[in-house]
């Protein structure tokens, strides 16, 4: 028997050579920065100028400027927390679990995804902090030692186990992201023609001079950092869901919740990757480097958590049955029959029925189509985080306690504000830093083919250079 | 003496020149100030680390000095202190609460001076089995926040003359020409106010009118009884309201009174009623009551059996028992009109039972018109209820009005006949049905005088206003009933130049003579004789005065035997009047709150959740949803809509907003009174709308029934708060209910469930924890709770709760830690309907089940709120109480959230003013409006229990179990070495309520009676199923009824 493995497309596009990868990369935060840049940037900008004026009132006035109740004593601002947190999920979980996976074409999308999971981390931790009717005393929540007994706070609580696990996160996360950052820091000073900006990526770069001993610390910090971020991709929204799942009120009380939320958060955060990844491909020109394949393949990854996530809907709905139990069984008909019900179908529409539209070939390949998508499952995801949180609590045990919850002009400023944040951070992130993994996509280009021979040559002799080929180490 | 010469050495002595030189000196030597300031040390430039130590130092020193927060201590220390005020502890005073309608006994708790609480008096001078022991023990919500007025900042600061400020001398030199003016020249002087207790008042009154002969005394109260006073005349010869024994009745039948809210005496009467209705295994039997009314009253929501009329009806109705009654005597009936079939069967089954219970039953009826009131005594005569179940003997002295006088009177001003008008506590501008008529007739009196305790609608008329004390402040003496004096004591010096209105008469009189010696006076003359046990005066005053009330054998014995009255004229009155019905008809009504308006300006009584609707701040025109549905009327209770309607009779109309209201005839509607006040106060002004010329008469007394009016719908809407918007318990477990036959089969059915209930609690995954002294706990009898809310406001008093006003309660921010829940049921054809989903099924929603249920924190052993707090500022107390640390809390709220019960309160805007700065109090957050309750000045403040912290914005907070009193309790064990023994701690909740359902001890002691309770089979946990392990036992609610109970089914279920 003879068989051939077949030959797999390869994951850059356009036969580039090194030079040109460091070209086309490094060309976005080397130019001045575009008119289209400015309009959004501001636009960004005012919106979390604003969102913070509104933190400002809250903090000033109260928490009785947002529409909470005695009833219902979480809304949006821990929906926006768990949002938030879902979509920080996709970075690392690009970076470690598929490294481990050994899916290269995660060099293409890692380092946006990084990023973003880090501004995305920094929104959600808004949240938590700015709920708080005292927030001035946040440090409460710190176990530092004190003359108060000394009095710890409370390690049976999972907002307790919230504060380790996202800041645990944050530190990984920002660090791996970080690491990877640091030879392309010191591509674009090397590149730098102002002085001003040789200094600042000077500084930023770490004295990175490229050498066979930094390049080694370099994979093995990298490696050191993946293994201890991949457990972290699943502890992170497996504690969040604590928070509801140790809980007492039904609808939230449930042990499905560690898988579902972390199923749930891939699904979000590789929607949100989706959507600045397209438009960064497009207005960066990088769309060989973010090829259709990168999509397609994070849409399989979307009908796959988005699959996992509808399943945990019906086996909840399931379970409320089965169970029997009074209060179990009104609140799933209460979400889908109560006064929330349109928060329940959009949720289910959003992340159950449009999902599986990317069975189609057509439509997951399809740039524009995904974009739509990526906003609807995002919808969907912020649908979910609200269903679970203020469905449950506004109908619970008692009925004289029922009550409504709508969000003043206060809570939605504040969302908005996030997004603000959320957005500026990554614009400026995309102006200063190269967007795409320049040292690490150079692993997958492909430079042992006769094609690309003949093409490096091509292009070397145009600048009289010869190619210069560098081991992979991965 | 010798002047001994003391010298340190010789050269002292010898006054060595060397020695001389330096004596003065400090230091011997030169100190080398020169030296160091030339020396290198200070010219040298600071080395690095010269500058990190100075930098350290200055950093932690400022750091140091910033962080200690030094409390500013503005108490001034007493110069000679009072032998009985020891700062930190409380004192009791002895007193009495009147109003003129309602009155309560109470015993004042005063801090430092100021007092801050009442309680309910429980005096030794009243015999085990007085009648009038009822009065005793217990208070309504009324009676709980009478203290809060005393600090009312609306309250005048002085005399006034048209409306400017004057002093005490020249108005009385002033008021004294006048009136002596008057008289000489043969003018008519009137005295009018509201039904006087005090007979030392009395008295004075009748000494000015010797002094004035010209002068009359016409009483008035807004709220008229003077029909009961009439028929009685006619029946008994005796103008009186009798005393009424609900105890000693086996049936009850209240014909439209609402005698456990607002009739009469309702926190005796409850008091009463409940004696009656408690259950035990011991004690399987309870009264059986039946109420026939127009729309739900508290008592109707009581009631075994409940059927609806109109409010016309209800006269026909006591006809018809009386037909049925006399039937069975064999005489003859009388006329009458018809009545439903559902309203006749209840009758007829009522009229059995009293007939199987004669001489221990009782009928009352709410008509203030004098012939139906005839025909109730008939009953009752019937019925032998006289000498048990009601005692002319001791006879009520309540509501003594005369709304015949004052109608006189008002044809009198109108006429210019009156010439001077003293008013003292009586608003008739505002709570008389001619208000606008009144205040007309008023501008032709020449001389008016206002002894009201605020500038009201009436005062503000009047040319002087000579402000009378709170009654915290004054001396008085009442006699509620006859052979019953009660004493009312200051209990602070006068906050404001206000005087009390009995010295001013007395001063007005000429006499110089104070209040206080004329009371002793009187005493020594009238109530000191009736007595053996005292000889000496001064001691039987001192003891009356500690002990607050006395009591003297009622002696009289002008009340005929026999009840002679004329049925069938009163009959014949009665179907005359029915013939002017109609198709729709209003009723007004008081509640348990505001009542006649009087109160108004209380904030705790406004925002007390009416104990049926659940609405503060506001009244509304109830309807029944029948009714709602034909006329196209909506209230959506989840956005607290609702439609507005212009309601018109005669010439007043006004736009009120509807209650869509279960259990309300279909074809009455129902609009309370005290509302609408113009100058209430801040908090009380434009609340609702004003009732009182709704109120008619037919010559003789006010009725509060309105026959002809007309509702139109306006197409606006209106925001009413409400505290709870959801009617239906959804059939679930947290209240159970059972009729008395099956409590009577299975008195212990819930004690198996406890054990299996056992089984499920031991399984936890925390360390158990242990409760190695006292355990506490408490009990609620939902068979013994009537849902008065006199708890609630008694919890927001003691603990310092804050008032958030109508918009924050609208936005469900309501800060109450005790409130009570309020659930409706339906008998349908299969079952009872207690679902929403099952609601279409309902026939008739005019046939409702009420369901009370106080809910407070649990105090739960394994408690949900406990293990979710990240700051551990909610944990467990080794004797079981669920404590707030509120100086931890960051206010996450995720306690609240995962609160079962729902009981836990956040301050969610500054409410209680306690911030540092002003300008974020919540009235002053823009895009809110929130109205500010006016509770926030620092003389309202002190109203606030000095052991108690005022909560600041962004802390949880909720029911603590009073652990002040805990604390307080053990702490005077201590101090008088002996264990605590059950009783000597008691919560605010508990001493409030008039009918005991509330029992607080330790639940280790086998003995305590808390334990007793929680032993016993009625006893269940709410949502136990949950492993919270609560610390409150209920006690299953019973009916003694024979019809479907809501919940039955559901026994035996864990």
């Amino acid at each position: 028997m003879h068989a051939e493995s077949y030959i797999r497309p390869p994951l850059i596009k356009g036969n580039k050579t090194y030079l040109q990868i460091t070209e086309d990369i490094a060309r976005s935060v080397e130019a001045k920065p575009s008119k289209l840049w400015w309009i959004a940037t501001s636009i960004a900008a005012t919106l979390m100028a604003w969102g913070l004026f509104c933190i400002g009132w809250t903090v000033w006035f109260g928490i009785g400027t947002w529409g909470l109740n005695r009833t219902v004593g979480w809304g949006w601002d821990i929906t926006n927390f768990v949002w938030w947190i879902g979509i920080g999920h996709a970075g690392t979980l690009i970076s470690a679990i598929l490294l481990l996976f050994r899916q290269k074409w995660r060099t293409g999308v890692n380092r946006a995804a990084e990023a973003m999971t880090i501004f995305a981390v920094i929104c959600a931790a808004l949240f938590p902090v700015f709920h708080m009717g005292r927030v001035w005393l946040a440090f409460f929540n710190l176990p530092y030692p004190n003359t108060r007994g000394p009095v710890w706070p409370n390690f049976n609580s999972p907002l307790m186990w919230d504060v380790f696990a996202i800041s645990t996160y944050f530190t990984v996360s920002l660090l791996f992201w970080y690491t990877g950052l640091i030879p392309d820091i010191a591509t674009i000073r090397d590149r730098a023609k102002s002085k001003i900006a040789h200094w600042a990526y000077s500084v930023l770069s770490f004295g990175w001079v490229g050498s066979a001993k930094h390049w080694q610390r370099h994979e093995m910090l990298s490696l050191v950092l993946a293994g201890i971020s991949t457990p972290l991709v699943l502890s992170v929204h497996t504690i969040v869901s604590f928070d509801f799942a140790t809980s007492v009120i039904p609808g939230w009380h449930t042990t499905i919740f560690p898988p579902y939320f972390v199923a749930g958060a891939i699904f979000s955060g590789f929607a949100m990757v989706l959507t600045l990844m397209i438009i960064t491909r497009k207005v960066l020109n990088l769309e060989q480097y973010i090829t259709i394949d990168h999509i397609e393949s994070m849409n399989k990854i979307i009908v796959l958590t988005g699959s996992i996530v509808g399943c945990a809907y019906l086996t909840e709905l399931f379970t409320a049955w089965y169970s029997q139990n009074p209060y179990e069984q009104y609140a799933f008909a209460n979400r889908a029959l109560g006064p929330y019900w349109w928060s329940y179908w959009g949720m289910m529409t959003c992340n159950v029925i449009s999902p599986q539209l990317f069975w189609i070939r057509k439509l997951r390949r399809s740039a524009w189509f995904t974009f739509f998508m990526s906003i609807v499952i995002n919808c969907g995801m912020w649908f979910e985080r609200f269903v679970i949180i203020v469905t449950s609590l506004h109908r619970d045990y008692i009925p004289s306690s029922w009550a409504m919850y709508s969000p003043t002009w206060v809570e939605i400023s504040i969302y908005i504000g996030s997004l603000g944040l959320f957005f500026t951070a990554f614009l400026i992130f995309a102006k200063t830093m190269p967007v795409i993994a320049m040292a690490e996509i150079k692993h997958i280009l492909k430079i042992s083919g006769e094609a690309q021979k003949d093409a490096a040559h091509a292009h070397s002799k145009d600048h009289g250079r010869e190619p210069v080929i560098i081991p992979q180490t991965i | 003496m010798e002047h001994k010469l003391h010298w340190k050495g010789l050269e002292e002595l010898d006054d060595d020149p060397d020695f001389l030189l330096t004596r003065d000196k400090e230091f011997i030597d030169e100190l080398p100030v020169e030296e160091i300031f030339n020396s290198s040390i200070v010219n040298k430039p600071a080395s690095r680390r010269d500058f990190l130590k100075m930098l350290g130092f200055s950093v932690s020193a400022a750091t140091m000095a910033a962080s200690c927060r030094i409390p500013v201590k503005k108490a001034i220390p007493y110069v000679i202190k009072p032998e009985e005020i020891v700062p930190g502890v409380a004192n009791y005073y002895a007193s009495s609460f009147h109003d003129g309608n309602d009155y309560c006994p109470v015993l004042v708790k005063t801090r430092d001076g100021r007092p801050i609480k009442i309680e309910p008096l429980i005096s030794s001078h009243i015999a085990k089995d007085s009648p009038n022991r009822f009065l005793f023990g217990g208070t309504n919500a009324r009676a709980q926040a009478s203290v809060l007025s005393l600090y009312d900042m609306t309250r005048p600061r002085q005399p006034m003359v048209t409306g400017k400020k004057a002093k005490w001398d020249v108005v009385d030199a002033e008021i004294r020409k006048r009136l002596l003016d008057t008289k000489n020249k043969g003018g008519n002087i009137r005295i009018l106010t509201p039904t006087i207790l005090s007979p030392s008042t009395k008295q004075i009154i009748d000494d000015f009118i010797v002094a004035y002969p010209t002068a009359k005394h016409i009483v008035y109260d807004p709220v008229s009884y003077a029909g009961i006073a009439i028929a009685n005349e006619k029946s008994s010869g005796k103008r009186v309201i009798p005393g009424y024994h609900f105890e000693k009745a086996n049936v009850i039948v209240s014909i439209g009174a609402d005698f456990l809210g607002t009739w009469i005496s309702p926190a005796e009467y409850a008091r009463q009623y409940v004696q009656n209705r408690k259950v035990s295994p011991e004690k399987t039997t309870m009264s059986r009551h039946y109420q026939i009314e127009s729309r739900l009253s508290l008592t109707g929501s009581n009631a075994d059996k409940r059927a609806v009329v109109k409010p016309s009806e209800e006269a026909a109705a006591v006809v018809a028992l009386y037909n049925m009654l006399a039937g069975s005597l064999g005489e003859a009936a009388l006329p009458t009109g018809k009545l439903n079939s559902r309203a006749d069967k209840l009758l007829s089954q009522a009229a059995s039972d009293l007939i199987a219970n004669k001489g221990k039953a009782l009928v009352v009826a709410g008509s203030n018109d004098a012939n139906v009131q005839v025909v109730v005594n008939a009953i009752n005569a019937i019925l032998g209820s006289y000498g048990s179940t009601l005692d002319l003997k001791a006879h009520s002295n309540t509501h003594q009005s005369d709304d015949k006088g004052m109608m006189q009177l008002m044809n009198d001003m109108n006429a210019g006949a009156v010439d001077a008008l003293l008013i003292y506590g009586a608003n008739p501008v505002y709570d008389h049905m001619h208000g606008n008529g009144f205040a007309d007739a008023l501008k032709k009196v020449q001389t008016s005088i206002s002894l009201n305790d605020r500038a009201d609608e009436t005062t503000t008329l009047c040319r002087y206003h000579c402000p009378d004390h709170h009654y915290l402040e004054s001396w008085n003496d009442l006699s509620a009933k006859a052979g019953l004096y009660t004493l009312c004591q200051p209990t602070i010096w006068p906050l404001f130049d206000t005087r009390q209105a009995q010295d001013s008469l007395l001063r007005w009189m000429g006499k110089t003579e104070d209040y206080y010696a004329y009371i002793k006076r009187t005493w020594e003359k009238n109530v000191f004789p009736k007595q053996a046990a005292y000889s000496d005066f001064q001691t039987f005053w001192d003891m009356s005065v500690k002990d607050g009330a006395f009591e003297v054998p009622v002696t009289e014995s002008d009340v005929s035997s026999s009840i002679s009255t004329d049925v069938m004229a009163a009959a014949t009155a009665i179907m005359n009047a029915a013939s002017k019905s109609s198709s729709i008809e209003l009723q007004v009504y008081e509640k348990v709150g505001a009542g006649n308006g009087r109160y108004a300006n209380n904030p705790w009584l406004q925002e007390l959740p009416d104990p049926i609707s659940k609405v503060v701040w506001d009244n509304y025109l109830c309807v029944s949803p029948k009714y709602a549905k034909d006329n196209g009327l909506k209230m959506d209770v989840v956005s607290h809509k609702t439609d507005v309607v212009t309601l018109t009779s005669g010439n007043t109309s006004m736009d009120v907003p509807v209650y869509i209201q279960p259990g309300q005839c279909d074809e009455a509607v129902s609009l309370a009174l005290g509302y609408g006040r113009e100058r209430a106060g801040r908090a009380g002004n434009k609340v609702g709308q004003n009732a009182f010329p709704f109120v008619t008469t037919n010559g003789d007394t006010c009725l509060y029934i309105n026959p002809s009016i007309s509702i139109k719908k306006t197409g606006r809407s209106f925001d009413l708060a409400m505290t709870q918007t959801h009617f239906s318990f959804e059939g679930r477990d947290a209240i159970r209910e059972t009729s008395l036959a099956r409590y009577q089969a299975h008195p212990n059915e819930g004690v198996e469930e406890k054990e299996e209930l056992g089984k499920v609690w031991s399984e936890t995954l925390y360390p158990e924890q242990e409760f190695p002294g006292i355990k506490w706990g408490m009990s609620i009898d939902l068979n013994s709770c009537i849902g008065c809310g006199a708890c609630s406001v008694a919890c927001q008093a003691e603990n310092n709760v804050p008032v958030v006003g109508k918009t924050e309660v609208s936005r469900v921010h309501e800060m109450s830690w005790l409130r009570i829940d309020r659930y409706y049921s339906f008998p349908g054809e299969t079952g009872m309907i207690d679902k929403e989903k099952d609601y279409d099924e309902i026939k008739d929603y005019q046939n409702v089940q009420v369901a009370f249920q106080p809910m407070l924190c649990q105090h739960c052993d394994n408690a949900p709120c406990e293990n979710v707090c990240p700051v551990s500022a909610t944990n467990h107390s080794s004797e079981g109480l669920n404590q707030m640390a509120y100086n931890r809390c960051i206010g996450t709220r995720y306690c609240a959230n995962n609160c079962p019960y729902k009981v836990r309160r956040f301050n969610w805007l500054d409410y209680t003013t306690a911030d540092v700065f002003p300008w974020n109090e919540p009235w002053k957050v823009p895009t809110l409006g929130v109205e500010d309750p006016g509770m926030s000045d620092p003389i309202t403040r002190m109203v606030l229990n000095p052991d108690v912290t005022v909560r600041s914005r962004g802390v949880m907070e909720k029911c603590t179990f009073c652990v002040q009193r805990i604390q307080d309790g053990k702490l005077q064990a201590k101090k008088e070495g002996r264990p605590l023994k059950d009783g000597d701690v008691k919560s605010a909740c508990q001493t409030a309520c008039p009918a005991d359902a509330i029992t607080f001890g330790n639940v280790k002691d086998e003995s305590s009676e808390v334990r007793k309770y929680h032993d016993d089979g009625r006893a269940y946990y709410v949502l136990a199923e949950l492993n919270t392990r609560p610390a409150i036992a209920y006690m299953k609610k019973v009916r003694n009824t024979d019809e479907m109970i809501a919940g039955e089914k559901k026994e035996h279920k864990v």
